[in-house]
């Protein structure tokens, strides 16, 4: 890929805009895979067994935390006082 | 059981005295400013953890044996929360931060226009809530140790109200010590993240003896699975998305929640490392509540109380020490909440309850020697005192009946209340404090009649036949089906019926009405986070003085730290002694400092009472307004001024040019002076010299040399006469002598004086003298003057041999224009506005026996006169006009014929 031209920091303002939106849309990502008939489709509904849901809510739950953490490395500098 | 109940009980005092010695010892740090590791986001993650209490410690092991993977959501909410920080709690805590919020009730009451009557309702709402919840732990509480002393050793009573005493006193000793600006309490936080550690790692001990000591790892559990269990129901449903936004809302609106969230943060910062660390901190919580659950389920007799399998397994596998560190958990989940929320609920009942009853009763006196703060602190210690009570008399009252989550879920439904008018406060600028207050009114009631009195069952207020049948017999009114509308689940019942009501009535209302002034202002500075600098209203408290001022905060903040806080705002102002001008940043400094300690609302009308002013009326915003037109008047002046600054200054170039000009002009006039001077003076003196040098010489020789110096010697004088007379001519220090003239005779004097040079160049000199015979008001002389200078310019540059002079004179009113014109080569364009410059001289041939001055002479003189000598351009030859006055007494006797 060829350089289009844009200076670092140009570059560097949009990627921290790329992961400001990535922030906003976390929590939507949380109510989808958590409070939408999502799961039980995942899960299997009333025909569904235990571990498998436990094993789904755990591990979506996981994935989540890992995503928060490398967010707010991400953010962090963003995050001080203005 | 081998483990004594006394020994258990000596464990405790032993884990309580080593947390005071933990929160001493922080208080200490704190107190000398190391505050290092005190303000770490590692301590305040944990802090925040509080929101586990002994509901979730023991609860969600009982939800879980009873409801399967339930228990869940009452995590989930609280991590789809903290992963939205970016956006929503760092918002919160900024503006918390910024408007020195010091509770829930306060921000509402703050955003919306610093409304006391709001403040009363949210601390009435967070009271009812958080009672049942402290009565929850103490439940709990003695439910544990009732578990250890199986011999009946401990009334369940007196337990409580020792376990009740005991947190009172640790809450008080660190919770009030000192009335903080800021509100931040390092020795309770430091302690509770202390505890956030322990009943983590007892969980946590608890979860791996159970997977890997009783069952023989994670396969064993699952397939011990209670087939009950096994196959619940669907996991989504209507109660699932219920709790998890009920403990989503919860875990901001809860009063202790709000405490360490937003009011114990010290840096915004900590936020970052809390979105993920409280999420994992709730996720290693519940990681092991199912395996505890279902091998309680199997391996316990049945008809054990599911709620405190995490004590009774271990205890049942003789696992003593294990136990007693899973009592410690769930001892320090309990202590920690009841503390927080006694500390929180003390802080909202005496800033927005007792201190506004006592401003009003003290309304009109004189400041007591008396201050404020020794008040505060005594008002929040009976209010701790107060809360814990309540909730003993709660626990008293119910008996420890019930399962213990219903009681969690219907104190977080009444604190969720909150919620509308938090979110609508923080991002819509157009919810307005009787949408709020309407809201909360309703979401309050509707609460109360569906949700927390039917809890009693019957056994307060509401009795079991309005419970069955409704309010007066009335069928829409039954409390678990209001108006026919029957959700099978009273817990989302109730949440439609009041959550529902209570943000439909908040939006409708603020529609519907208008903010008062002081309300869109907090608007501004709570959804602009950039504003929270924050403008205060101008010109409202002027009338205060430094001195009232300094007096009210000693009563508010102590009397070292209000005069400590008067230093270091009259430092800012740049004053090295004495007290700070009253301006209005300074006064909003203080209010806000005063927020610190009672509140936004209290302080905000303690400041309007010395102040002077009510609230902020329509006067106050007219006083503002002119304030505003008063300065654009006066930059339209300034800047009208500055317009004429920089004309004058045009002007003073202009001048300045002119007078470099005229300075040039002096110059060259001098060395023009000198030049002419110079060329005489150096024939005198030569033919001087040869004189007196040679004697041979001829006397027809010595007389021409003798002629030639007096020659020169006159041109000299002459020269020397003209430059005086036009010196004096420009001063205008001229005598002139006026009289009534014929012009006929002065021209007729000209013409004699010159008549050798007419004769010498045979010159003709045309003239109509019966029209020259106009009289004028003049200077004979210095006409006739005038005339011999144009005549015998004419005749020297513009006739040459045998040329003709023509002298025209015509009348235009009350002017005489004569014209002296000649048949010569004339000026060039070019050269016309030299000719009357001194010194002058169009060409090299013009300048014998002239000084060059003739023309600037003359002119002066007519000018002197009153009248012109202009160049007239003819297409040939030259013509110089004379403009000169007609007498008076002729004009009248023409007038008259």
């Amino acid at each position: 890929m060829k350089d289009t031209g844009h200076s670092a920091a140009d570059r560097r303002g949009q990627i921290g805009r790329k992961v400001r939106d990535l922030a906003a849309i976390l929590p939507l990502l949380g109510v989808v895979f958590f409070a939408s008939p999502l799961i039980s489709a995942i899960t299997g509904g009333d025909e569904g067994e235990l571990p498998n849901a436990v094993f789904y809510i755990f591990v979506v739950w996981a994935v989540l935390i890992a995503l928060a953490f490398i967010l707010s490395r991400l953010l962090r500098s963003d995050a001080g006082p203005e | 059981m081998t483990l004594s109940f006394n020994l258990l009980v000596s464990i405790c005092l032993a884990y309580v005295a080593a947390l005071f010695l933990i929160a001493w010892a922080a208080e200490r740090r704190a107190s000398r400013g190391r505050l290092g590791i005190l303000r770490s986001p590692v301590v305040y993650t944990l802090s925040i953890s509080v929101y586990c209490t002994a509901w979730t410690y023991y609860g969600a092991v009982g939800s879980a044996a009873r409801s399967g993977l339930e228990f869940v959501t009452i995590y989930l909410g609280p991590t789809m929360v903290f992963v939205s920080w970016w956006w929503f709690l760092r918002k919160l805590v900024r503006v918390g931060r910024a408007q020195r919020v010091t509770s829930i009730a306060d921000l509402i009451s703050s955003r919306f226009g610093k409304s006391a009557t709001l403040a009363v309702i949210v601390t009435l709402l967070a009271v009812a809530g958080t009672t049942p919840y402290i009565a929850l732990q103490l439940q709990s509480l003695t439910l544990s140790f009732s578990v250890f002393a199986a011999d009946g050793a401990a009334d369940p009573g007196i337990t409580a109200l020792w376990v009740a005493i005991g947190l009172a006193l640790f809450t008080i000793i660190f919770g009030t010590r000192n009335i903080d600006a800021n509100e931040r309490h390092h020795g309770v936080v430091t302690a509770i993240a202390v505890e956030a550690i322990v009943k983590l790692v007892a969980l946590i001990a608890v979860g791996i003896f159970v997977v890997w000591g009783v069952a023989s790892g994670p396969g064993d559990i699952a397939a011990r699975i209670d087939p009950e269990l096994l196959h619940g129901q669907d996991v989504f449903s209507g109660r699932w998305v219920t709790l998890i936004f009920l403990s989503a809302a919860a875990v901001i609106c809860l009063p202790r929640m709000f405490q360490v969230i937003v009011v114990e943060n010290s840096d915004e910062r900590h936020l970052a490392t809390a979105s993920w660390a409280f999420p994992l901190y709730l996720f290693l919580m519940s990681l092991f509540v199912l395996p505890i659950a279902i091998i309680g389920l199997s391996e316990l007799p049945a008809g054990s109380n599911p709620d405190l399998f995490v004590l009774t397994i271990p205890l049942a596998r003789n696992q003593e020490t294990l136990a007693t560190l899973a009592f410690l958990g769930g001892f320090s989940a309990a202590t920690s909440m009841v503390i927080v929320a006694s500390l929180a609920l003390a802080t909202m009942v005496s800033n927005h309850i007792v201190m506004p009853v006592w401003l009003r009763m003290s309304k009109d006196q004189t400041p007591a020697s008396d201050d404020v703060k020794t008040l505060l602190i005594r008002s929040r210690r009976i209010s701790i005192v107060g809360v814990l009570s309540l909730g003993y008399l709660y626990y008293q009252v119910t008996g420890g009946t019930g399962a213990l989550a219903s009681i969690g879920l219907i104190a977080f439904l009444g604190v969720a209340q909150v919620l509308p008018a938090l979110l609508g406060g923080l991002f819509w600028r157009g919810a307005t404090r009787r949408g709020a207050l309407a809201g909360l009114s309703i979401g309050f009631a509707l609460w109360l009649y569906t949700s927390f009195l039917p809890s009693f069952e019957g056994g307060f207020l509401l009795t079991a036949s309005v419970l069955e049948n409704g309010l007066f017999g009335v069928e829409a009114l039954r409390p678990r089906a209001l108006f026919g509308l029957t959700i099978e689940d009273p817990l989302v019942h109730s949440l439609v019926w009041s959550l529902g009501a209570n943000a439909l009535v908040f939006v409708i209302i603020s529609l519907a009405s208008f903010p008062r002034p002081i309300e869109r202002l907090q608007a501004m500075q709570f959804i602009d986070r950039s504003a929270s600098g924050g403008a205060r209203m101008g010109g409202i408290s002027r009338v205060t003085t430094s001195e009232e001022l300094l007096v009210l905060a000693q009563r508010v903040l102590g009397r070292d730290q209000g005069i400590r806080v008067f230093n270091e705002i009259a430092a800012e102002q740049g004053r090295s002694s004495g007290l700070p001008e009253p301006t209005d940043s300074f006064i909003e400094k203080l209010e806000r400092e005063f927020a610190g300690s009672v509140g936004a609302a209290t302080a905000h009308a303690m400041m309007n009472q010395i102040a002077s002013g009510a609230a902020i009326s329509v006067q106050d915003l007219i006083a503002v307004a002119d304030e505003t037109a008063q300065i654009m008047e006066y930059s339209a002046r300034l800047e009208s001024q500055s317009k004429e600054l920089a004309e004058t200054a045009a002007e003073l170039r202009a001048a300045n040019q002119k007078l470099t000009e005229l300075s040039d002009q002096k110059d060259a006039f001098l060395s023009q002076v000198s030049h002419e001077l110079r060329t005489p003076m150096t024939s005198i003196r030569s033919f001087a010299e040869i004189l007196r040098d040679s004697e041979k010489v001829e006397t027809a020789q010595r007389a021409r040399f003798l002629s030639i110096i007096h020659d020169e010697s006159q041109r000299l004088t002459r020269l020397l006469d003209d430059i005086l007379d036009l010196s004096f001519l420009e001063n205008g220090q001229i005598m002139l002598n006026l009289e009534e003239v014929r012009l006929a005779h002065v021209i007729d004097r000209a013409l004699a004086a010159t008549e050798t040079l007419q004769t010498e160049s045979n010159v003709t000199v045309i003239r109509d003298r019966e029209v020259e015979l106009i009289p004028v008001e003049t200077d004979f002389d210095r006409l006739t003057q005038v005339f011999i200078n144009l005549i015998s310019n004419a005749i020297r540059h513009g006739c040459g041999e045998g040329g003709e002079i023509v002298i025209q004179t015509t009348q235009a009113g009350d002017a005489v224009h004569v014209d002296v014109s000649d048949r010569g080569p004339g000026v060039p364009a070019d050269k016309i506005d030299l000719i009357f410059e001194k010194f002058a001289r169009l060409s090299a041939k013009a300048t014998a026996g002239s000084a060059g001055l003739g023309l600037p002479i003359s002119r002066q003189i007519m000018l002197n006169l009153g009248g012109a000598l202009d160049y007239l351009q003819r297409p040939a030859g030259s013509t110089f006009r004379v403009t000169t006055p007609v007498s008076r007494a002729d004009t009248a006797v023409q007038s008259a014929a």
